[in-house]
């Protein structure tokens, strides 16, 4: 009886371990910014219902974006993006799948802002590329926070912008990812 | 002659003028806008649950009435709201990301609260990373508080 107990608590304390080695939000923010010099206007959007994952553990890091999530202030930019560039109806969901590279080297339990590489495959607009970036994990008195900025090359995911408006918008976006995390489980 | 040149003129500026406002219209609150579909926030996961492809092609980019229980309201550090829907023994939800124009007293809308909400479906998220499967609708705005 003891030995089924103690096996029961050790059982416990591993489930409860697993679970705080992981981090995750479903409201995590990325911006996606392709103004250029000579755009009329901001040629940028938001999306606030990000899903992240991150193991601290292994440093494992997986992003789900739904891209018709993406809100533009300009109602023809929304229109454009969504029907014409990104194709939100065909492509629904961007996906990131990827890992800290350096994952040791942040310490979970102490205050700080850490660099970190992050390698892995962006899936967006139905194409697969790699990805290399660096970003940042804070620590705040327990509270976990992502960040991190890059480019993407629209050509890249076959992405097409039309000749004429070709001078108004970048060919490479600038990606914003900002998300704070909370203990998976609780 | 001259009448001509008025009326073309005219005309242009017409042209121009309908353009502009074309080209700058900003995107509208959905305060005013009808429904494309209602629905119970159950059901809306047991249809998406069950065949997402056909879901997206029915909901996707549309404006859903969306009915149920409130499981919470989460504000993340931007101040930015989401109301979260659903059967509260599920982890699976209908997640109203907020328009930031509606205003509102969170304290009216403790966990159980019956609301009803209307967005835009932004898409669905399968239950891929252990966090139960979720709908999302944007730019949500209140309809009613039915308790």
């Amino acid at each position: 009886m003891k030995k089924i107990l103690l096996v029961a608590i050790a059982l416990f304390l591993g489930a409860s371990t697993n679970a705080q080695d992981k981090y995750f939000t479903k409201n995590g923010t990325i911006t996606f910014d392709a103004t250029t010099s000579t755009s009329p206007e901001k040629v940028a959007a938001v999306n606030k219902s990000v899903t992240c994952v991150l193991d601290s553990k292994t440093g494992n890091t997986q992003f789900s974006v739904l891209m018709k999530g993406f809100e533009f202030e300009q109602a023809l930019m929304r229109e454009h993006f969504h029907e014409n560039y990104l194709e939100s109806e065909k492509f629904p969901k961007a996906l990131f799948k990827g890992q800290i590279i350096n994952p040791s080297q942040i310490n979970y339990s102490k205050n700080g802002n850490y660099d970190v590489t992050v390698k892995g495959q962006l899936t967006m607009h139905g194409l697969t590329k790699d990805v290399e970036t660096n970003g940042k994990v804070s620590v705040n008195n327990g509270k976990i926070s992502i960040a991190s900025k890059f480019s993407v090359l629209l050509n890249d995911y076959g992405i097409e912008v039309p000749r004429l408006v070709s001078d108004k918008v970048a060919k490479s976006a600038s990606i914003k990812v900002d998300c704070s995390l909370q203990v998976l489980g609780n | 002659m001259k009448y001509k040149i008025i009326l073309i003129a005219t005309a242009l500026i017409v042209i121009a003028a309908g353009a502009y406002f074309y080209v700058n219209r900003k995107t509208q609150s959905l305060t005013e806008s009808n429904a494309d579909y209602k629905i119970s926030a159950i059901k809306f996961l047991e249809e998406y649950s069950s065949d997402q492809v056909l879901s997206d092609k029915k909901y996707l980019g549309k404006i859903i009435q969306v009915d149920g229980n409130l499981k919470g309201i989460e504000k993340d550090e931007k101040g930015f709201l989401t109301f979260v829907l659903g059967d509260l023994t599920s982890m699976s939800s209908v997640r109203c990301s907020i328009d930031t124009t509606v205003v509102f007293d969170e304290s009216t809308y403790p966990v159980g609260t019956a609301v009803s909400l209307k967005g835009e479906c932004t898409g669905f998220n399968a239950d891929d990373l252990g966090l139960g499967a979720d709908i999302v609708l944007n730019r949500s705005v209140i309809i009613q508080n039915k308790n």
